[in-house]
């Protein structure tokens, strides 16, 4: 741990370098001074083992990322002529001879390299140059973009996305966790989101490996590499950091998802470190963005400073999740009856309901298995449910009194595919209600009403547009 | 050491160079005169004597060359002259040496700033190495500004800077900075690129000017870079 800053001198946010009175981080200023890729660009290819730096037109090396801790490039493979992203770190002076922390990252990087799984971008190769002077590693190169650049281009994530992530995310760490792997820097910019949110965790323990190794050897005399703002209490104070430090730092990722913001920030390193353990989490954040309760209060667990309070591994933390997602799908089931309209289960039922049409009987058996199928799910008395159904039938007929034996047959598949769409159990729960028998007949019957006028409505234009 | 005042063939123009440098490094020595528990205005005083003793006298011709660079010879110097009580009576009360350097009121204030921004950090010894990466990051950055605004590059300077010197926001992406910028993602990796490679070597040049070689220019930026870290 570093000696503490004085109050109101500013971080360098690639290096966490406090800055100087004008606002330039000198650390950064002087390390590009020994940056030898900052000039052996134009004529000569930067190569690393059976890896060579891809170059822009104009001869510059094509740089993928560049963070406090080494710069990752797009690569080509001379062997297996691939592309890969290459992570490069300068291997502090001092440490160069260090046989520890060779052994450490080696060690690290064989288990990085062992660990395959869909949600990690896997190591290929690793390797340090002759010279000693820079480890690198050869990772998947992923198309696709970081957490943090998704939420700074298109703003905080809804909690159904940002769940979907966090829980690829977990499932990495418990991967991870079975080869005795911790990642000790997990941040929005180290998820790489591919099309479909579909995510990559990148950088496990590797470079820590090499620049956080401690004592003497270590660059940066134990203080902290990269950004402070998502590490755990913990890690400030030099105690033993375990999966619980990790599970700190998916929570700190899944709020940023959330809200845009870290959960706590500052000017500087001591003032990040005393918000993150002195100042109450700002779960304002939270509510203004209306994530909901058990999310909060599952964020509340995992970012406590306590490691002995939060999940006790991903496993436990991956599923949580998992129940908090399963617990939000059914209560925004009735939010939004446009989306419902197009949503898959509508679709189902549509083409189910297409199927039947003309066919009375068979309309009349998929009615039939509307009506199992919500006693199934309801765990109430079939007569309850009976009831509802038949309310919503007297309902549709009373919406179309009068007309109702001229509706078509498109219109009866309508119905029918409204009828079984209708009885989805997660369609018919409210947010604060979370089971289908304590819902009230009034609201029921509002609810169903409004959707079924919907519904048809929708048909009607439909029906219109086709004739 | 510092290659235009090595020259013996061109005493003048090594003596000019050697002033420079003086001017360039007025705050670190300043500083740790400061920090020694002089007044204002006698560390002004003391710092100005101290520089128009080494120029007058030639001291820098004294060094031996193989015991390394600039900054250490300075600051031995300037620890030897303040602890020679009767030279600096003398020379103080001589009103000043023949040989001045031009102090500028502007100077003056932000070698106090930073004194004053450092001063309760670490030992005296690391405040001047630390004041001493200040003025060479400053000289440097300084050149290559001074080199943009000729080329009538000086936006673009100022909108690049943060990608060699830091900051506390967190660095645009090209793709957002390049369309601002109303340049290609390529071309503005580009100038990124050049502008790192020219800092470099702007910086290394400096350096260069105060040790003896190339090697000694990699172990000095080091060596300042690990006092950082320490502060």
């Amino acid at each position: 741990m570093g000696k503490p800053l004085p109050s109101g001198v500013g971080v360098c946010s690639m290096c966490g370098k406090p800055l100087n009175a004008k606002g330039d981080c000198l650390a950064c200023l002087l390390r590009t001074g020994l940056d030898h890729a900052a000039v052996e660009t134009k004529p000569t290819v930067l190569a690393f083992g059976d890896f060579e730096v891809e170059q822009h037109p104009d001869g510059s090396c094509w740089e993928l990322g560049h963070g406090a801790i080494g710069v990752t490039y797009l690569a080509a493979d001379k062997v297996l002529r691939r592309r890969v992203a290459l992570k490069v770190i300068e291997v502090p002076p001092a440490a160069r001879g260090s046989q520890a922390v060779r052994d450490r990252f080696l060690r690290e990087a064989r288990a990085a390299a062992t660990l395959r799984h869909p949600n990690v971008a896997a190591v290929f190769q690793f390797g340090t140059s002759p010279d000693a002077s820079h480890c690198y590693y050869a990772m998947e190169l992923i198309e696709g973009e970081t957490l943090a650049a998704r939420v700074r281009m298109d703003g905080p994530l809804n909690a159904k996305e940002a769940l979907k992530i966090a829980i690829q995310i977990a499932r990495a760490l418990v991967a991870a966790a079975a080869h005795d792997l911790i990642h000790r820097d997990l941040k929005p910019s180290n998820i790489m989101l591919t099309g479909d949110s579909e995510v990559k965790v990148i950088d496990f323990g590797l470079a820590k490996a090499i620049t956080n190794a401690g004592g003497e050897m270590d660059l940066t005399h134990g203080e902290f590499v990269g950004t402070p703002t998502f590490a755990s209490p913990e890690q400030f104070g030099g105690a033993p950091v375990d999966a619980r430090s990790d599970v700190y730092a998916l929570g700190g990722t899944l709020w940023f998802a959330l809200t845009g913001l870290a959960p706590h920030s500052g000017k500087t390193l001591e003032e990040i470190r005393d918000g993150k353990t002195r100042d109450r989490l700002p779960v304002a954040q939270l509510i203004a963005r209306k994530v909901p309760e058990p999310l909060v209060k599952l964020l509340r667990s995992t970012l406590a400073i306590d490691p002995g309070k939060r999940p006790a591994s991903a496993r436990e933390l991956m599923e949580a999740l998992e129940s908090c997602r399963r617990n939000l799908t059914r209560r925004v089931g009735v939010r939004s009856e446009e989306a419902a309209l197009r949503s898959e289960a509508f679709s189902r039922a549509l083409t189910n309901a297409k199927a039947c049409a003309g066919d009375r009987e068979s309309l009349q058996a998929l009615f039939d298995s509307a009506v199992k199928k919500a006693a199934a799910v309801s765990k109430k008395p079939f007569k309850r449910n009976w009831a509802y159904l038949q309310t919503m039938l007297r309902l549709i007929r009373a919406y179309h009194r009068g007309e109702y034996d001229q509706v078509s047959d498109d219109a009866l598949v309508w119905i029918i595919a409204a009828l079984n769409y209708l009885v989805d159990p997660f369609d018919l729960i409210p947010d604060s209600t979370p089971f289908l028998g304590l819902i009230d007949d009034a609201y029921v019957v509002e609810l169903v009403t409004d959707k079924t006028r919907r519904t048809l409505d929708a048909f009607m234009t439909w029906e219109t547009a086709a004739h | 050491m510092f290659a235009a005042g090595g020259s013996q063939a061109e005493p003048e123009m090594a003596g000019a160079a050697l002033a420079e440098l003086c001017q360039i490094y007025w705050a670190p020595l300043y500083g740790f005169v400061r920090s020694r528990g002089h007044t204002v205005h006698d560390a002004q005083d003391l710092t100005q004597s101290f520089f128009a003793y080494v120029l007058e006298h030639k001291v820098y011709a004294r060094a031996d060359r193989q015991k390394g660079r600039f900054r250490s010879f300075l600051l031995a110097s300037l620890k030897n002259f303040l602890a020679d009580a009767a030279d600096r009576e003398r020379t103080l009360k001589r009103g000043g040496a023949q040989i001045f350097l031009p102090l500028h009121e502007e100077q003056a204030q932000e070698a106090e700033s930073l004194f004053q921004t450092h001063s309760g950090m670490s030992d005296e010894d690391r405040l001047f190495d630390r004041s001493w990466a200040e003025a060479l990051v400053a000289t440097a950055l300084g050149r290559l500004l001074a080199d943009y605004k000729r080329e009538g590059k000086e936006q673009l300077f100022n909108e690049l800077r943060m990608f060699v010197a830091g900051g506390a926001g967190p660095l645009p992406s090209y793709t957002e900075l390049g369309h601002r910028l109303g340049i290609t993602e390529s071309t503005l990796r580009s100038h990124v690129t050049c502008l790192r490679a020219r800092y470099r070597e702007t910086l290394r040049a400096e350096v260069r000017r105060t040790v003896d070689s190339e090697a000694q220019v990699d172990q000095e930026l080091r060596e300042l870079l690990h006092v950082l870290t320490q502060l």
